[in-house]
C-alpha cells in the first residue's frame, strides 16, 4: 500500500548519494603518469592532482636544510621536469631511484605535498639508442 | 614427544579438525534432511571435536614459538630468539598464515560454543551445518593453502622476527584478535540466516536467537577498527589515525552493514517488516568480511600497507564467491516466502527512522566500495592507472554521516508506528534549540566552514536528545516513588540494558563525531628544523631540543632526540621521538612520540635521519585538537555495547526479549 | 529462477573483475637487477677466525679479483633458504674452486658470531665467510633479503645476481659464463 514510501525514500537517498559520489570522483580522481605523458597532454592535467611518477635525475638533487626544501629533476628518460616538495627527503632518496609525488603543475615546476620512494633497487634507464619501456617503468612504480 | 617434531604434529591436529569439520557439514546436512537425532548429535560433537583440535594446533604453535623451535616454517619466518616474551606470544597473529590459523580457532570457539548452548530449535541443525561449512574453508587454508606448519630442515638457527611496524606497539597484540572476533562473531548470525532460508523458516526466529551474537560480533569490530586506527596513529608516523586506504576501508564495510542490521533487526522484532532485507544485510555482512580478505591478501588493490600476495587470495575470492552465489541465490530462490506482509505505517515513526538510517549506512559502504574498487575498474576497462584519494571518500560520505548524526537524534524519540505530533513537535523544538546555539557557540569560538559547525550543532541536537530520552524515562518514575535520581536511574538502566547500552553508545559516537571533526578539521602538520640546544615556539608551545640519543636493546636500535615541551613557560612534558632499527630487518620504523592533551594531542616525529652527533633535528609537529576523544569515544561505545549485553535475570538467555513498554519514548 | 540467474550474473561479473584483478600480476614486478655489468662495490670485512690462516684477518673484495672472478652469497643464520642453498655453495667450492673464489658474507644478522660457527660447522663449509656486522655491505648491494648471490667478472662488473635459494645447476651454468667471460 505504502510500498512508494519506500521507493521514494530508497530513490532519493540512491539519487542524492549518486550525485554526491560522481562529484566527488570528479574532483579527486588522482592519475597516475609518466613525465611523457605529461609532455603529451600538459592542459589535460593542469590545475588538477597527479601523481607524477620516474626517476630522480643524477646530479639534480638539491635540499635546502634550512628552508627543508628538497628540488630535484624526475625523469622517464624521454621527458624531465623539475620537482618542488616542501620536507626532508625520505630515508630511501637517493639518485636514480624511482619516485612518485604527488601534487600538480604550477608553471612548468611540479609542487609535490607528498614523495615516496619507489623500490630499494635503482632502475636502470636505457642505453642510448636503446627503447625505454614505459610499461615496465611505470608498472614498476606503481 | 620430540621426536615428532611440533610441525607435523600441528599438521596432523589440523588434519584432524578438517576431518571433524567435514563430518560437521555431511553429519549436519544429513541429519537435517533426514531429522536424525543421532547424526544430529555426532554434529554438535564435530563442533566441540574441531575446537579441541584447533585449540591443540593454536597451542602447538605457541609452544614452537616460545621454544624458539625455528624448524616450523612459521616459526622461521615470523619470529626471533632475542625477542620479548610478549612479541613471540603475539608473533602467532603477525603474519598472514598464523593470523588465518587464529580466525580458523576462533571460529572453531563459536562453533563448539553455539554447539553447546544454541537452544534446540529447528534452526539449530542447519545453522551448526552452515557453520560446519565455514570453518572446513577455515581449516582448509591453514592445512592446505597457507600451511604454518610445514618443517624446515635442517632448522635455521634464528628468523628474523615480525614485521617491525608490528613489534613496534603494543596495539598490534590486540587489533587482529578484536578484529577476527568480529567477524567470527558476525558468522553466528549469518549461520542461522542460511538457516532459516534451507529451513525454510525465514520468520524472525533466526534473528532473535542470534541477536546477542550479533551485537558481539558489532562490539568487537568496533573496537577492532579504533584500534586500528590508535595504532596507525601511534606507529606510522604520519599523525593521522584514518587514511581511507583500501585495508582500512575494506574493514569498515562489514561494519557498516552490521550497524544497518543492528537497527533493522529491530524493525523486525517489533514489526515483523523487514524480513528479507534482514536477510540481505547479514549475507553482505559477511560476505564483506570475505571480500575484505582477498582484497586487501592478493595485491589486486594496492593498499601501503603491503600485505603481499599469495595463494590466500584466490581462495578467499573462490569462497567468497560460493558464499554470494550460494547465499543470495538461496535468497532469490526463497523471496516469495520472505516478502513483508506488513507495511510501514506513517514514514514518520521510529521504524522509518531506521530504514531512512539503514539506506544511509548503505550508501555509505557502497561509497567507500566504489571507491576503493575504482582504480581496478579503471584499469580494467581503460587501462589507465589513477588513485582514489581521501577527499573523495570525505566528500562522498561527509554530507551522509551528517545524516546518520540527524537520524540518531530523531529515531529513538520516535515511537513505532507512527509519531504523536504534538509531542514530536516539542521534542524537535528543545533539539533543534539546543542544535543551533551549540552551533552558534562552535561560531563564536571561530570554527567556520560548513561541516565542523553542523557536527558540532548536530552533537548540540542529539545531547539534547539523550537528555530527553533519560528524561521521558525518569520523571514518570520519579513522580510514582520516593527514590532518588540515581536509584531511579540506575534502576532504569539496568531494566532496560538494550536501551540505555544503545544510549552510551550514541553518546559515544557524539564524542567521536566531535573529535574527528575537530582532529581532521583543525589539524596542524609541519616540519620543524631545531639546531639541537635550540628553543623554537609552535603555536602556544616551544619546543627545545635538549639532545640526541642513541639507545641499544638485545633486540633494536633506536636513535631519536630529547625535546622538552613548554607551555607558559613551564614544563608540560618531555618526548622522546626515534627511529627503531629491528635487528633481522632492515626496515627502519619511525616511532613518534605523544603528548595526550584533553584538548590537543602534540605529537612529534623524527622527520630525517638523527645520530648522536647531529647538530640540528627535523622533526613532524602534528597538533590534533580533541584528538583523544576519538580514543575515549571508543571506550565509551565499547562499554555501551558490553552494558547492553549484561544477561538479563528475567528472561531465557539470547531468546528474551525486551519488556514491553520499555522502548515507549 | 530470473532472480537466481541476476544473483548468479552479479556474482560472476564480480568474479570476472578480480579474476582480472589477480591475473594482472603484481604490481610490484620485478625489474632486472640495475646493477648488471656495472662495477661492484669493493668491500673489506673481517673473516671468521677458522679462514683467517688462509686470508689474513679480512678480505677484500678487489684484492680477490685479481686473482679470480668471485661469487658474493649473502646469508644469515635466520635465513630458512640459506639452510638449503648451503650445501650446493659447497659443492660448487669444491668443484670449481680453481676457477672461481665463493664468499659468504653474513648479513643483517647482529653479533651472531656463537650461531654462525654453528652453521658453518653444519655444512661443513671451506669457502671463506666474512662478517658483514652492521649490514653496511648488505646496503651497498641494495639486498631485497637474503639468500642473494653476486656474480662478480675478473674486472669487478656484475654478470648476474640470483635472488633465494641458489641450486649447484644454476651455480656451475654461470660459473661457465663467468670462466668464459
Amino acid at each position: 500500500m505504502k510500498r512508494w514510501i519506500y521507493a521514494l525514500l530508497g530513490v532519493g537517498v540512491l539519487a542524492s548519494a549518486g550525485f554526491l559520489i560522481q562529484r566527488a570522483l570528479s574532483d579527486s580522481l588522482v592519475y597516475f603518469i609518466l613525465p611523457s605523458e605529461y609532455a603529451a597532454a600538459p592542459g589535460e592535467y593542469d590545475d588538477r592532482r597527479i601523481r607524477l611518477g620516474g626517476i630522480v635525475s643524477p646530479g639534480t638533487v638539491a635540499f635546502d636544510d634550512q628552508a627543508l626544501q628538497l628540488a630535484f629533476q624526475v625523469t622517464d628518460s624521454l621527458q624531465t621536469y623539475p620537482v618542488r616538495h616542501t620536507g626532508t627527503p625520505p630515508e630511501l632518496f637517493q639518485e636514480n631511484t624511482g619516485v612518485v609525488v604527488e601534487g600538480r603543475f604550477e608553471d612548468g615546476v611540479f609542487v609535490s605535498d607528498n614523495l615516496l620512494v619507489k623500490h630499494s633497487e635503482v632502475y636502470e634507464p636505457p642505453k642510448d639508442g636503446e627503447p625505454i619501456d614505459l610499461e615496465a617503468l611505470k608498472d614498476t612504480l606503481q | 614427544m620430540m621426536d615428532v617434531g611440533l610441525g607435523p604434529l600441528g599438521n596432523a591436529a589440523l588434519y584432524l579438525a578438517l576431518a571433524f569439520s567435514v563430518w560437521g557439514i555431511v553429519a549436519g546436512a544429513i541429519g537435517a534432511i533426514r531429522r536424525d537425532a543421532r547424526l544430529l548429535t555426532s554434529a554438535r560433537l564435530a563442533g566441540v571435536a574441531t575446537f579441541l583440535a584447533m585449540t591443540a594446533s593454536i597451542a602447538i604453535m605457541e609452544i614452537a614459538l616460545l621454544t624458539d623451535d625455528f624448524s616450523v616454517s612459521y616459526v622461521a619466518s615470523t619470529s626471533r630468539a632475542g625477542n620479548p616474551l610478549w612479541v613471540k606470544m603475539v608473533t602467532l597473529w603477525a603474519a598472514l598464515e598464523g593470523s588465518l590459523l587464529l580466525w580458523g580457532w576462533l571460529l572453531s570457539g563459536y562453533w563448539a560454543l553455539l554447539s553447546i548452548v544454541a537452544p534446540n530449535s529447528p534452526l539449530r541443525a542447519w545453522a551448526l551445518t552452515t557453520m560446519a561449512v565455514v570453518q572446513t574453508f577455515f581449516v582448509l587454508v591453514p592445512a592446505v593453502i597457507a600451511p604454518p606448519f610445514e618443517v624446515i630442515s635442517p632448522a635455521p638457527l634464528d628468523g628474523p622476527g615480525p614485521n617491525p611496524l608490528l613489534q613496534n606497539h603494543w596495539m598490534m597484540a590486540v587489533h587482529p584478535f578484536l578484529m577476527y572476533l568480529g567477524f567470527v562473531g558476525l558468522t553466528v548470525p549469518f549461520a542461522f540466516a542460511m538457516s532459516a532460508l534451507l529451513s525454510g523458516r525465514p520468520g524472525s526466529e533466526w534473528m532473535l536467537q542470534t541477536r546477542r551474537w550479533t551485537l558481539i560480533g558489532w562490539g568487537f569490530l568496533t573496537a577492532a577498527i579504533i584500534t586500528g586506527g590508535w595504532w596507525s596513529y601511534e606507529v606510522l608516523g604520519w599523525g593521522g589515525y584514518w587514511a581511507w586506504d583500501p585495508v582500512e576501508n575494506v574493514s569498515f564495510l562489514p561494519w557498516l552493514t552490521a550497524t544497518a542490521f543492528l537497527h533493522s533487526v529491530q524493525v523486525q522484532e517489533r514489526r515483523h517488516m523487514l524480513k528479507g532485507w534482514n536477510l540481505l544485510l547479514i549475507i553482505l555482512t559477511f560476505s564483506l568480511t570475505l571480500l575484505g580478505t582477498f582484497l586487501t591478501r592478493s595485491g589486486v588493490v594496492s593498499s601501503v600497507h603491503a600485505f603481499g600476495d599469495g595463494p590466500v587470495g584466490p581462495a578467499f575470492l573462490t569462497f567468497f564467491l560460493i558464499v554470494m552465489a550460494g547465499s543470495f541465490g538461496l535468497v532469490a530462490w526463497r523471496w516469495d516466502g520472505i516478502r513483508d506482509r506488513a507495511d510501514l505505517d506513517h514514514p514518520v515513526s521510529r521504524e522509518g527512522s531506521f530504514l531512512a538510517g539503514n539506506v544511509i549506512f548503505l550508501a555509505i559502504a557502497f561509497a567507500i566500495l566504489l571507491g576503493t574498487l575504482f582504480p581496478l575498474i579503471v584499469e580494467a576497462f581503460t587501462g589507465d592507472k589513477v588513485t582514489v584519494g581521501a577527499p573523495f571518500f570525505d566528500q562522498a560520505t561527509l554530507p551522509l554521516w551528517m545524516g546518520v548524526l540527524l537520524l540518531m537524534g530523531i529515531g529513538p524519540l520516535l515511537p513505532w508506528r507512527r509519531a504523536n505530533t504534538q509531542t514530536l513537535r516539542g521534542n524537535l523544538a528543545w533539539m533543534t534549540g539546543a542544535g543551533v546555539i551549540a552551533a552558534a557557540v562552535a561560531y563564536a569560538f571561530g570554527l567556520r566552514g560548513i561541516y565542523p559547525i553542523l557536527t558540532v550543532g548536530l552533537s548540540g541536537w542529539n545531547l539534547a536528545s539523550l537528555t530527553l530520552l533519560l528524561l521521558g524515562a525518569v520523571v514518570p518514575r520519579m513522580r510514582v516513588g520516593t527514590r532518588s535520581v540515581v536509584q531511579v536511574l540506575t534502576g532504569y538502566a539496568f531494566e532496560n540494558r538494550r536501551r540505555f547500552g544503545s544510549m552510551i553508545v550514541h553518546f559515544g559516537v557524539v564524542v567521536m563525531a566531535l573529535g574527528i571533526m575537530a582532529s581532521s578539521a583543525y589539524r596542524i602538520d609541519e616540519q620543524v628544523r631545531i639546531e639541537v640546544g635550540d628553543t623554537m615556539p609552535f603555536q602556544d608551545l616551544t619546543f627545545t631540543v635538549q639532545d640526541t640519543f642513541m639507545e641499544t636493546t638485545e633486540y633494536r636500535v633506536g636513535a631519536g632526540a630529547v625535546v622538552d615541551v613548554h607551555r607558559d613557560g613551564s614544563l608540560l612534558t618531555t618526548l622522546r621521538p626515534k627511529i627503531n632499527t629491528f635487528f633481522g630487518q632492515s626496515m627502519n620504523v619511525p616511532t613518534p612520540d605523544v603528548l595526550y592533551l584533553p584538548l590537543y594531542d602534540v605529537y612529534l616525529n623524527i622527520a630525517a635521519g638523527v645520530t648522536p652527533d647531529s647538530e640540528f633535528v627535523v622533526l613532524r609537529v602534528v597538533r590534533s585538537p580533541l584528538v583523544a576523544w576519538v580514543w575515549i569515544a571508543g571506550f565509551i561505545m565499547a562499554f555501551g555495547t558490553a552494558f547492553a549485553l549484561i544477561p538479563s535475570r528475567r528472561g531465557v538467555r539470547g531468546t528474551q526479549r525486551a519488556p514491553k513498554g520499555s522502548s515507549v519514548a | 529462477m530470473t532472480r537466481v540467474l541476476v544473483v548468479l550474473a552479479i556474482t560472476a561479473s564480480l568474479g570476472g573483475l578480480f579474476l582480472w584483478g589477480l591475473l594482472r600480476g603484481s604490481p610490484d614486478r620485478e625489474v632486472e637487477s640495475a646493477r648488471l655489468n656495472r662495477q661492484v662495490i669493493s668491500f673489506d670485512l673481517p673473516l671468521y677466525p677458522r679462514f683467517q690462516g688462509t686470508f689474513g684477518p679480512t678480505l677484500n673484495l678487489a684484492t680477490e679479483l685479481n686473482d679470480k672472478p668471485v661469487i658474493v652469497n649473502f646469508w644469515a643464520t635466520w635465513c630458512g633458504p640459506c639452510y638449503d642453498e648451503a650445501p650446493h655453495l659447497q659443492a660448487a667450492w669444491q668443484r670449481y674452486q680453481d676457477d672461481v673464489l665463493i664468499i659468504g658474507v653474513q648479513t643483517q644478522d647482529r653479533g651472531k658470531r656463537v650461531e654462525g660457527e654453528a652453521f658453518l660447522d653444519r655444512f661443513g663449509i671451506t669457502f671463506p665467510n666474512v662478517i658483514d656486522d652492521d649490514s653496511r655491505v648488505s646496503i651497498d648491494y641494495g639486498l631485497f633479503g637474503v639468500p642473494e648471490t653476486f656474480f662478480v667478472r675478473r674486472d669487478g662488473t656484475l654478470l648476474y645476481k640470483h635472488t633465494g635459494p641458489i641450486t649447484l645447476d644454476k651455480l656451475e651454468e654461470k660459473i661457465a659464463e663467468l670462466t668464459a667471460s
